[in-house]
């Protein structure tokens, strides 16, 4: 799902029928109006609707507002209405045996090679767009009609499932359109969205919505159930798939847990973990992060056939889903590498998003541990937080000082290092905000152990700027980054006496410039290097 | 400008923009952007809940027309009479609570 998409769904989320598509169409609009706008200001396409869509602002704030305006629409009441003398005239019909109704089509349009993104970090993928998956209509309808669901399609945007016993349920959909293995889909004829499907088009029917298994999906509606299962893909060694090929039931219920969510975060910045509890191998996570690896050990009781997630706080600042399978066989797995021990906490708004500046860039190991409720219908209570005092986590922080910057390990298999750590590194900086641009100077001084101290100066007071710092080995190879930001520096001298990097031996240092506006919103970046003196 | 007092006039404001000729929403919040040199700050979500409100009200009228720059069709908005009607009353009751309130002023 795009952000785009993601963003028009919760920002209409509360609406119906006309009303819906009369205001999807509208914002629709206004956003791309706007990101043409900001295109026209040298933003890239991409950067020009992230910053049109914050304009807008929350969209679970618009869909409140809109709420506030409509009722349910006379149109649909009295489709309400004639669904539930039909539903009660079926009920009578309808038996409570399994649907054995097999949806499949384990693509989505983040898996494409051509037009996807594809980011490389640390030791895993991300992927600009969430990816999702697609329900064939054509097989619900082969697995439902004869169990008594209705299909009643008024035109070719509008579709109403009517499950016995329920009320109407409009299914949501879906413009999107794009080829995969030289194949065309229509989706908005052939398919609708798995997860939309799920936590939001069947609720309304008000028949209780439940999802269980992993490799198996059983989806109950009332009394209908019907299986999702998946085709196995066949890898095409010439794709780079994104993620690669990730197992098809974290990403449904990633999605799912991403729009249980999303009405508690303005901005989901952190990295999720589904933990499926089927008889795969666990693996083993890590995220080196600076200096330290500190590698969690989690002990938890697990419930049979329970989907779990783990969520921590991070920092990326992009809307992505950093996804990564973990199954359980049993009731402990290694999960994250941080500078600290996870601490576990029992509420959301204790899961702050943890943000780095200069004087604390120390990287908190917040997180929670949710159960997967198998009932759907309220999204509020998709995730029920474990009680921290049922998890136990376990380890050593593992420290890979080395004290002579030039002999790390970090560039051992990168071509080496050319230079020590140490010394004085300087460069010039461009900001980048439309109108404000202006060249900065960076300076640092670093100590043989990693520390740092500098200043970076620009000709201007800014509101909030932050800085990454890369290193990289010989042949420009990755080996660490940094970030720091800093928060109400309106001066134009920052000093930076709090920083560290002793792992790295670079033959430079190259980082961005960040710039943030009064609303903590990333308006700029440039990328610049420094030079050893 | 504090929020509340942009909430409680919003109505009077939008308004007041489209008295003169339809607009679409980004319009509207542009127009009022430029006209009162950024004082309003409008968090662009919130105008369209609000220009639905008045829509439904019967305030003003909308329906979607070509865009300018072409694309996907704008949702312009019209005052309607009773609109316009609504709209000079709420002007005569700002007009008096300011006024109101500079009396207060003036005697302190």
């Amino acid at each position: 799902m795009t952000d785009l998409e993601r963003f028009l769904r919760l920002a209409t989320w509360s609406l119906w029928g006309a009303q819906k598509r009369t205001v999807r169409m509208e914002l629709e609009s206004h956003i791309a109006h706007k990101t043409w706008k900001y295109q026209m200001l040298g933003f890239s396409e991409s950067e020009a609707l992230q910053k049109a869509l914050i304009d807008l602002g929350q969209p679970h704030v618009i869909s409140a507002g809109m709420t506030g305006v409509y009722t349910m629409p006379t149109l649909f009441r009295n489709t309400i209405l004639v669904g539930l003398l039909l539903s009660l005239g079926l009920a009578t019909l309808q038996s409570s045996a399994q649907v054995d109704a097999t949806n499949r089509l384990p693509i989505a349009p983040c898996l494409e090679s051509t037009n996807s993104v594809v980011r490389s970090g640390e030791d895993s993928f991300l992927c600009d767009h969430p990816y999702t998956f697609f329900l064939s209509l054509e097989q619900l309808k082969t697995d439902l009609e004869p169990k008594g669901v209705k299909f009643e399609n008024t035109d070719p945007k509008n579709l109403y499932l009517n499950f016995p016993q329920g009320k109407p349920v409009s299914v949501t959909r879906s413009d999107y359109s794009y080829e995969f293995d030289n194949k065309k889909f229509e989706l908005s004829k052939e398919f609708v969205e798995a997860s939309y499907f799920l936590t939001d088009d069947l609720p309304k029917s008000e028949l209780p919505v439940t999802l269980s298994g992993w490799d198996k999906i059983v989806v109950g509606v009332g009394k209908t159930q019907f299986d999702i299962s998946f085709l196995p893909l066949k890898p095409d060694p010439k794709i780079q798939y994104s993620p690669p090929l990730a197992p098809q039931p974290e990403i449904l219920y990633g999605n799912i847990i991403l729009e249980s969510i999303s009405g508690i975060f303005n901005e989901i910045k952190m990295p999720y973990y589904v933990i499926g509890t089927d008889e795969r191998k666990v693996e083993s996570v890590t995220f080196r992060v600076m200096d330290k690896k500190y590698r969690n050990q989690i002990q938890f009781n697990v419930d049979p056939n329970r989907i779990y997630v783990l969520i921590r706080a991070g920092t990326d600042s992009r809307l992505t889903i950093s996804s990564r399978i973990l199954h359980l066989d049993t009731n402990n797995f290694n999960a994250i590498g941080l500078q600290k021990k996870l601490e576990f906490v029992d509420s959301w708004d204790k899961l702050i998003p943890m943000k780095l500046d200069a004087s604390n860039p120390q990287r908190s190991g917040t997180a929670i541990l949710a159960r997967v409720n198998t009932t759907l219908n309220d999204k509020s209570k998709i995730l029920e937080i474990v009680n921290p005092n049922q998890i136990q986590t376990i380890g050593e922080p593992e420290r890979l000082i080395a004290n002579d910057t030039t002999q790390t390990d970090f560039c051992k298999d990168k071509g080496g290092a050319n230079t020590s750590m140490a010394g004085r590194w300087s460069g010039e900086f461009q900001s980048m905000s439309p109108g404000k641009s202006f060249v900065g100077k960076l300076d640092l001084e670093v100590q043989p152990n990693g520390v740092f101290e500098g200043e970076l100066e620009r000709p201007n007071p800014v509101l909030a700027k932050g800085i990454s710092l890369g290193a990289f080995c010989k042949n420009n190879q990755f080996a660490e980054s940094y970030e720091m930001w800093f928060h109400d520096s309106f001066t134009t001298r920052v000093p930076l006496n709090t920083g560290s990097i002793k792992q790295i031996s670079p033959t430079l240092i190259e980082g961005s410039s960040i710039e943030r506006d009064r609303k903590d919103k990333i308006v700029g970046q440039r990328y610049f290097r420094l030079r050893k003196q | 400008m504090d929020a509340n007092l942009l909430k409680g006039n919003l109505d009077l404001i939008l308004l007041t923009i489209i008295e003169h000729g339809e607009m679409y929403g980004l319009e509207i919040i542009e127009e009022a952007n430029e006209r009162t040199n950024g004082y309003f700050e409008f968090k662009e979500g919130s105008v369209y809940p609000a220009l639905h409100r008045l829509t439904v009200q019967g305030l003003v009228t909308a329906a979607f027309k070509p865009s300018p720059r072409g694309g996907m069709p704008s949702r312009y908005y019209t005052i309607t009479e009773q609109g316009q009607k609504t709209l000079i009353q709420k002007q005569q009751e700002f007009d008096k609570f300011s006024h109101a309130v500079q009396g207060l002023r003036t005697q302190s």
